[in-house]
């Protein structure tokens, strides 16, 4: 039979990526349970105040390491903070962001790629420059420039991080949409007086929730990676937040004294990215095969 | 298109001398090794291939006719697969005891294939210059101008059009027909002793496939080199082979001359293929399908691979699998019905 | 071919003049540059002078059109904190950071190929899980990280290599590897990806029944095949490579635009950092150009 007669292969709704979940690899989707847990709970699990720093127990090392505090077991840094407590709170900072920032990046990046891909000419055209112009936007310096002249804050980090990187859910999608709007189901839509609104969101918009997905979970990591380099170049969320890229960045300068305040968040920040970026390998051989080159 | 047309029930050949047999398969096993367990994807298959002739091997999808083929060239994919037993010997050399490099001087120089898919058998970044030249350079050690003057002899040969142009372009810029030719050429390009073909005609038109199995069988004629045909599709059995061999659930369950395995198909797997095979010559009134699902190659039972759908099935059936029985000069059975 | 090489230049400058554009508007309104330059005790009248001066005060449209007339002319304005024309400030920085980026994207590719092939034809054993680890790792830390653990344990512990600055090839080592793992690490799993899939295919089946050995079944056949979604992907990385290059010389201590660009912003030297952006945006559009140009000279179905 001819492939081009079937309806669309049934997308993987995202009730059906659930069901595939158990197949997931077990470590990095612990993880990831783990760190969206945390993130939730965030100021009922700190076992000490996040930002208050004890002048006395300045650099302590963690609770393993000789001199190291029962009460303070991941050492603290040089501020007498809790470094555990920091790292518990800077997961909910760094998961807030990263999460606005791919639902931003998704959503405009998902219109504008249904749009471009379906709409075709002019539309087309326009988009795609946009798209090109926003890809070669060297998007760190567009956030120095945004965090001098505004000032550091959450919400210039998440709109700059946001507004660079929903052109490659743009690309990939509408490079899908040319490809779907030829099957018949398309056309099919159409005939039957499908306004175009619904033919986009209706028909299409479930074809192209595969790609969403994969580009959704490896970006995560991307965010949280970007976030830090921002706040080690002074221009990332205020002070008053605890995000792993500033506790990262804290403890540099005292990396042959006390490690440990660096080497904390650096590690919790290869672990969450390895396990997102682990989970969104599978779920692209899972979902999307052809995703391969992200 | 006549299932039976009369010139390949004339050559359905005469038992041959033994010293004839270019290829001889005995008991080859290729088993596939996946998490899912241990599948015996051919499983104890035994063949002749004699000079001139050609032996179709039939079967439904899944039946390790291709894996038979490629594991004649040792090509079975690895680690995935593994040829555990058996012996194919090539003109008396068994080439399971070749070493890797030994086997390479046999693909492509004495042992070619063509393969199922024209579209993607041709490396998509290659002039056809440079894959129709490859064998050539490696296996006659041609250069330049005599490379060249041989491929477009070879092209004339496959009665294609503008040879110097075809061997300037790219794979792309050719028609299905035009590349399975390409793929015959590049097979034949150094004239071997025996030409495997992995359901050459598959993917093309019924016009194109006509052409390519009439220009197979004249050069075949004029050269000699014996057939290995696999196919799924009784009309080129008929009108491309003088013996087959009908595989089911990687063993083959019936060999006969061409002729004598339409007259009187002995396997009840045979008799519903054919039966299956809409036709004037098998007179039914409806398409036959066959009942049930082909077996996993994974879960083999002890007895028959077909017991679960053969209408005929008897109580050994199930539990002993049929030894092979000869029910005449030119046909044999794997089936208890006959013992 | 020329037709496919005119139409993609064409692309290539409306985007260019599309992201200048958005620059230039984005420098006008993310904030007052006369309230940054003055001093806080400053008039307003002295404001409003330097306004004129500066040709703030006219509506953006005219301000864009006097600024297209000066770019025309060669004249992109002259740094607040060097009194220079931006462009003579630009010169050696931006020569310090392409030498930088390039021969990390050089490094990057060949380590990267390597890996990639490597793993393809060894799948499963160890030099594949080798691979596979050193590209997850570079791709899960940020660079600057990278850059401060391999200072801390290849120049103070180990004293081998230089820790900041311009210098000899060993001055490269360390920014090269720091600037350069994460496109060693998509280099490695594409290609690895690709290389499987190719490895795979009809063709390669009849390369290996045509009697080829093994190394011309993999670098004549395969590699290429695999290669090209792989040049895409170095191309469209070297423009994370170049902004990456930000982090990497502000740790190294590179005197390189990125490094030029982070200082001018924290000193708001306006007109140079919007000078620096479109250096940095022409370079990865230019590049993407050539990337879409080699594309088509690698797979001979896309000339069409």
């Amino acid at each position: 039979m001819d492939a081009r007669v079937l309806p669309a292969s049934k997308p993987m709704t995202l009730m059906r990526a659930f069901g595939w979940m158990k197949d997931a690899p077990k470590l990095p989707l612990a993880m990831v349970v783990l760190v969206l847990l945390v993130a939730l709970f965030a100021p009922v699990l700190t076992p000490h105040d996040p930002n208050m720093g004890v002048l006395a127990l300045q650099q302590k090392p963690p609770a393993f390491m000789e001199d190291g505090l029962f009460d303070y077991a991941l050492g603290t840094d040089r501020q007498g903070r809790d470094i555990l407590s920091r790292l518990i709170m800077g997961a909910r900072v760094s998961m807030a962001v990263a999460f606005i920032c791919v639902v931003l990046s998704v959503v405009i990046g998902t219109v504008m790629g249904l749009v471009s891909g379906y709409a075709g000419g002019t539309v087309d055209s326009v988009i795609m420059r946009i798209v090109d112009g926003t890809l070669a936007f060297p998007s760190l310096l567009l956030a120095l420039v945004f965090g001098v002249t505004a000032g550091p804050s959450f919400w210039t980090v998440v709109a700059v991080i946001g507004l660079v990187s929903w052109a490659r859910y743009a690309r990939l999608i509408r490079g899908e949409v040319l490809l779907l709007k030829e099957r018949d189901f398309v056309a099919l839509a159409r005939i039957a007086g499908c306004s175009p609104a619904r033919i986009i969101f209706v028909h299409l918009l479930p074809n192209v929730a595969n790609t969403i997905i994969v580009l959704a979970t490896l970006q995560i990591g991307n965010v949280i990676i970007t976030e830090s380099s921002l706040t080690f170049l002074g221009v990332g969320v205020p002070e008053s937040m605890p995000t792993w890229g500033r506790m990262l960045d804290d403890g540099r300068n005292l990396l042959d004294s006390a490690w440990w305040i660096s080497a904390m968040p650096g590690l919790a920040i290869i672990s969450v990215v390895l396990a997102f970026n682990s989970l969104g390998d599978w779920a692209r051989d899972v979902l999307d095969p052809k995703l391969r080159a992200l | 298109m006549t299932i039976l047309d009369s010139q390949s029930l004339e050559s359905a050949a005469a038992p041959a001398r033994d010293d004839d047999v270019v290829l001889r398969v005995r008991d080859l096993k290729t088993y596939l090794y996946t998490k899912r367990g241990v599948g015996k994807a051919v499983d104890g298959v035994s063949f002749d291939l004699r000079r001139g002739e050609t032996l179709g091997l039939v079967g439904e999808s899944g039946s390790g006719k291709s894996m038979t083929c490629l594991s004649v060239l040792r090509l079975n994919p690895e680690p995935a697969s593994r040829i555990v037993g058996g012996q194919i010997l090539l003109r008396g050399e068994d080439l399971l005891q070749k070493t890797d490099s030994e086997m390479r001087t046999v693909r492509g120089r004495r042992i070619a294939i063509v393969l199922q898919d024209p579209m993607t058998a041709l490396n998509p970044v290659l002039t056809i210059k440079d894959q129709v030249g490859e064998t050539l350079r490696l296996h006659q050690g041609l250069r330049g101008r005599t490379l060249w003057q041989r491929a477009v002899e070879l092209l004339k040969k496959l009665r294609i059009s503008d040879p110097e142009r075809r061997l300037n372009s790219y794979p792309h810029q050719l028609s299905g027909g035009m590349r399975q030719r390409i793929v015959s050429a590049i097979a034949l390009s150094c004239e071997p002793e025996v030409l495997l073909a992995d359901e050459p005609t598959t993917a093309l038109d019924v016009t194109v496939q006509a052409a390519l199995l009439k220009l197979l069988k004249d050069l075949q004629r004029e050269a000699g080199f014996p057939i290995l045909f696999v196919t799924h599709d009784f009309g080129i059995v008929a009108r491309m082979c003088d013996t087959v061999a009908v595989m089911y659930a990687g063993k083959i369950v019936e060999k006969a001359s061409t002729a004598t395995l339409f007259r009187s198909p002995a396997h009840p797997y045979t008799q519903a293929l054919l039966r299956s095979v809409p036709d004037v010559l098998v007179e039914t009134e409806r398409l036959a399908s066959i009942e049930g699902q082909p077996p996993s190659i994974f879960a083999l039972s002890q007895g028959c691979a077909f017991a679960p759908r053969c209408p005929h099935v008897m109580d050994r059936c199930r539990v002993e699998y049929p030894s092979e029985i000869r029910l005449a000069q030119d046909q044999t059975v794997r089936c208890w019905r006959h013992a | 071919m020329l037709r496919f090489v005119a139409g993609r230049l064409l692309q290539a400058l409306i985007t260019l003049w599309l992201l200048s554009l958005a620059v230039f508007v984005i420098a006008r309104v993310s904030g007052d540059p006369v309230i940054i330059l003055m001093p806080m005790e400053a008039s307003s009248q002295e404001l409003a002078a330097l306004s004129k001066e500066l040709g703030l005060d006219r509506s953006i449209a005219h301000q864009y059109w006097v600024y297209l007339q000066n770019v025309a002319q060669g004249d992109f304005g002259r740094s607040f904190r060097y009194r220079r024309p931006v462009t003579d400030v630009v010169g050696q920085p931006l020569l310090n950071t392409l030498w930088l980026a390039t021969s990390a994207i050089i490094f990057s590719s060949v380590v990267g190929v390597i890996l990639g092939v490597l793993a393809a034809t060894n799948r499963g054993r160890w030099p594949d899980r080798v691979a596979m680890l050193v590209s997850l790792l570079g791709q899960s830390l940020p660079a600057f990280a990278v850059g401060i653990i391999f200072i801390l344990v290849f120049s103070v512990t180990l004293g081998w290599l230089p820790t900041s600055g311009l210098g000899g090839p060993a001055h490269y080592v360390l920014p090269v590897i720091t600037l350069g793992w994460v496109v060693t690490a998509s280099v490695t799993r594409l290609l690895r990806s690709s290389m499987l899939e190719v490895l795979d295919s009809e063709f390669i089946k009849l390369a290996r029944a045509k009697g080829l050995g093994k190394r011309t079944v993999v670098f004549k056949h395969a590699l290429r095949n695999a290669l090209v979604p792989v040049v895409t992907i170095i191309g469209m990385t070297y423009g994370v490579l170049l902004t990456g290059a930000i982090t990497t010389e502000v740790v190294f201590t590179w005197p390189g635009l990125g490094r030029l660009a982070y200082n001018a912003v924290l000193s708001r030297d306006f007109p140079l950092v919007q000078f620096c952006v479109l250096i940095f945006a022409a370079l990865i559009i230019g590049l993407n150009f050539l990337v879409d140009v080699s594309y088509a000279l690698l797979d001979p179905r896309i000339r069409a």
